[in-house]
């Protein structure tokens, strides 16, 4: 569904991704892991369009990715939770849910899709008149699943969603995540700091160094292999204690 | 005498918001200062001349008719001028919109002052010199009239804002444009319909300003400052205080007139100004 | 670039202006000129001392000062008063750079804790209550003692501002090759950064601000002994801020010749547009100056630079 070859990116002079390739095929969920700066963020953002890659393929059921602006690339089906707490703060939650179902065709099923995503977290039905500001960092960051889902996107990129938040909130967002997975089959891209939670979750796995892949595996391979436990999970779990 | 300057200064105060409500707008959604917006004001005003004098149309009535018009204009000066604001880095496109927009002044004044000669000109409606018993005191006719339809503009501006889609989007634009492209909102579609919106809302603040006061092709200066006073009271790019903040400047203004006559008027405004800009940057009525 | 061109370039420059300084001393007395060349000349002095006043502030520190119009209107102001009163004409000038220091200090000083848009504005605004003030308090024409005319001719006006001219950039030289030029580059650059390498942001701008008014100041004196008669008002209107940035924006910021080469290029225009257009010549202007903003951002220097090095790399 989502193919990446050999693509180059950089900011400026500075060389961020080193002919990166990945694919993610429909009703996968793929995470990309690896250290602070190994270019795991710069992939999502290449592959929505913030970024443009200076050689190399992005293309996306069959469909090339790199010519076109942001919100095309939204409207063919990719939607992205980012890793700021980015909610709209001064418009209520329902405003936020309501404006993610700004496109044609998600606009035309937006009840349906508002009562699946209040189910899923009821919370924000309590909350839906709030300012989305109000919220705490949990509900923020739920709001912003919430948000990309009310665009109905075939492709959802998760850009680190458990960063700040507490281990307890983290387990019952990805608990959510995978209920989410398993209702609708949606493909998912997941780039995660924490990485075991990440590979639990994950059918396949990416492991990103210094900009570039180094690594590519059954996520429950990755799970076992001591090499990568030793590289990154040593930090990860201590922290999560 | 106090209940005077109370009412002339909520009067004026209302106005005031009309002429900057459309400056605000502009900031906030794009985070450029369009330092011609006085200028759009005058061209405003000018439209609404020549339909009351050519057609006859009542300027009241000519107010949608203007918006339409002006709402062109700002499409055309998106294009024109800050769609290419783009090219610069992000850190520069502030700074830039300021000397662009500034010599757009010089090219609009003087095309106005070139179109329709440098005479000052006003509108004198048959209702012009009318005026109403107000608790007392004597309120010109067209001073209500634009109060009535100051609240009708930004009642309406608000209702698009917070109720449609186009204008949910140039909220959320304001906000986080990043975000907001997520969603597949086209940013630059965006930007033009507030440009327009924007420049829109000058014109109808001009119709205003013909029918209060006079306008001439030079004149775009004194709104520009009045627009830009409001805005600091406000808050850069607070839509919502724009009202609170006119009003507190129309009251002081009246209460600098009291005290030091009605020469000082302006000037009272612009130290205000200066020392808001020095104490509180983030606005009067920011939290 | 290394060091032996820099210094060879910088001393060709010198020679240059050295030459150029020269012919334009000569000019009136090798020459019958007439009072219509040596009066454009005299306007085409005032915009290199105004606009490289307002470069100094605006292109080195990246401030964009829009209240320039009250240095000049002040000094403009403060000599006629001075002169009219019986002071000597010399004094009187110098004394009109003073008022537009103290100027700054009082009402400047303050807006120069304001960054980026808000300083613009403050100064601006500022520069508006000024004028409306003076406007009040001065609403009729000014006039100098009678024995002016018989002192001062054209020539005698001529030969002052064509030293301001050269003063000025002097000045601006001596500052920008300084230490402080230094301070200031780093500061237009990343005003944080700047601080946390220890330079003073507050105190070096205000050191800008202050020359940059003072030079203003001393235009303005210069301008009321040219004209004689003056209407305060007149010399407080935003023209004199919008003409001067004009000029040093089309020719380039930033750079000593870049006003010099914007200025040339402004009275030029405005003289040969107002004989044919009048005021239409604003219209031309602006748009000019809006193309150079986003298509020369550097001006017309960065084009000679962008030339020339097109034809190093032909060669």
């Amino acid at each position: 569904m989502l193919e990446i070859k050999d693509v180059d990116v950089y900011y400026g002079d500075l060389r961020a991704l080193t002919e990166v390739s990945l694919t993610v095929n429909k009703g996968e969920i793929v995470t990309l892991i690896g250290s602070n700066g190994a270019g795991k963020s710069t992939t999502l953002r290449t592959i929505c369009g913030f970024l443009r890659p200076a050689s190399g393929v992005v293309r996306f059921s069959g469909q090339s990715l790199v010519t076109h602006a942001v919100h095309r690339i939204a409207e063919m089906g990719i939607s992205m939770v980012t890793e700021e707490k980015r909610v709209f703060r001064d418009m209520t939650v329902f405003e936020n849910l309501r404006l993610g179902a700004f496109m044609g065709k998600a606009r035309k099923r937006k009840d349906e899709t508002l009562d699946w995503v209040y189910k899923m977290s009821p919370v924000l039905q309590e909350r839906s008149r709030q300012k989305a500001g109000t919220l705490s960092g949990g509900e923020q960051q739920m709001l912003l699943v919430g948000r990309a889902l009310m665009s109905q996107p075939e492709l959802l990129l998760l850009d680190e969603i458990s960063f700040g938040l507490s281990p307890l909130l983290v387990k019952n967002l990805f608990k959510t995540i995978k209920e989410i997975h398993m209702s609708t089959g949606m493909t998912i891209l997941l780039v995660e700091q924490n990485v075991h939670m990440a590979l639990e979750l994950a059918d396949r796995a990416y492991v990103m160094e210094s900009g570039a892949v180094v690594a590519e595996g059954q996520a429950a391979d990755f799970l076992s292999s001591k090499q990568i436990k030793d590289a990154y999970f040593g930090v990860t779990t201590e922290e999560c204690r | 005498m106090i209940a005077q300057i109370i009412m002339y200064g909520v009067i004026i105060g209302i106005f005031y918001a009309l002429v900057a409500v459309g400056l605000s707008l502009l900031f906030g959604v794009m985070k450029y200062m369009n330092i011609a917006h006085g200028s759009f004001v005058v061209i405003g005003g000018y439209i609404s001349f020549w339909l009351f004098n050519l057609l006859g149309i009542d300027p009241f009535l000519s107010i949608p008719f203007v918006l339409v018009i002006m709402f062109v204009i700002g499409l055309i000066v998106y294009g024109l001028v800050f769609s290419p604001l783009k090219r610069f880095a992000e850190g520069q496109r502030l700074g830039n919109s300021m000397l662009i927009t500034f010599g757009l002044i010089l090219v609009l004044d003087n095309l106005v002052a070139f179109l329709w000669t440098s005479d000052v000109k006003t509108i004198t409606a048959p209702y012009s010199g009318q005026v109403i018993q107000l608790l007392g005191i004597r309120v010109p006719f067209t001073s209500l009239g634009v109060i009535g339809v100051t609240f009708a503009i930004i009642g309406i501006l608000h209702l698009f804002l917070s109720r449609t889609y186009i204008g949910q989007s140039i909220k959320a634009t304001a906000q986080d444009w990043e975000a907001a492209s997520l969603l597949g909102i086209n940013i630059n579609r965006t930007y033009l319909i507030a440009c327009g919106i924007s420049v829109a809302l000058a014109g109808a603040a001009g119709t205003a300003v013909v029918l209060m006061y006079s306008i001439s092709p030079y004149s775009g200066l004194e709104w520009m400052l009045i627009s830009m006073i409001v805005l600091v009271f406000a808050g850069l790019g607070k839509i919502r205080e724009v009202f609170l903040a006119g009003l507190a400047l129309g009251l002081l203004e009246q209460l600098g007139v009291f005290l030091l006559g009605g020469h000082y008027r302006a000037v009272v405004g612009l130290v205000l100004f200066v020392l808001i800009l020095i104490l509180r940057p983030q606005g009067l009525f920011a939290k | 670039m290394n060091e032996t061109d820099k210094s060879r370039q910088s001393f060709l420059a010198y020679i240059v202006g050295g030459v150029v300084v020269l012919i334009f001393i000569l000019l009136p007395v090798s020459m019958n000129v007439g009072r219509y060349v040596l009066s454009l000349l005299f306007t085409f002095f005032i915009y290199i001392v105004l606009s490289q006043s307002w470069n100094l502030v605006g292109g080195y520190t990246g401030q964009f000062n829009l209240g320039l119009a009250a240095y000049f209107g002040s000094g403009v102001l403060s000599c006629s008063i001075f002169y009219s009163s019986g002071i000597n004409p010399i004094l009187s000038l110098l004394a009109a750079g003073f008022v537009a220091i103290a100027l700054a200090c009082i009402i400047g000083l303050p807006t120069m804790r304001l960054r980026g848009v808000y300083f613009s504005i403050g100064t601006l605004a500022l520069a508006e209550a000024l004028r409306l003030t003076v406007t009040n308090l001065w609403p009729t024409s000014l006039y100098v003692p009678a024995t002016h005319y018989e002192r001062f001719t054209i020539l005698t006006n001529y030969y002052m501002a064509l030293g301001l001219a050269v003063f000025t950039i002097i000045v601006v030289h001596l500052m920008v090759n300084s230490r402080i030029g230094m301070a200031l580059t780093a500061i237009r650059d990343d005003e944080d950064a700047a601080k946390s390498m220890g330079v003073s942001p507050t105190k070096h701008k205000v050191t800008v601000f202050v020359v940059s008014s003072f030079l203003a100041g001393l235009a303005g004196g210069v301008f009321t002994l040219f004209r004689g008669v003056i209407t305060p008002t007149f010399q407080f209107t935003p023209e004199w801020t919008f003409g001067p940035l004009v000029a040093a924006c089309i020719g380039g910021l930033g750079t000593i010749v870049g006003p010099l080469l914007g200025s040339v290029f402004f009275v030029i225009l405005q003289e040969i547009f107002s004989q044919t257009l009048g005021k239409m010549h604003f219209i031309i202007t602006g748009i000019l100056f809006i193309l150079v903003i986003l298509f020369l951002p550097r001006g017309l220097v960065q084009s000679a630079t962008t030339i020339r090095q097109l034809f190093k790399s032909k060669l």
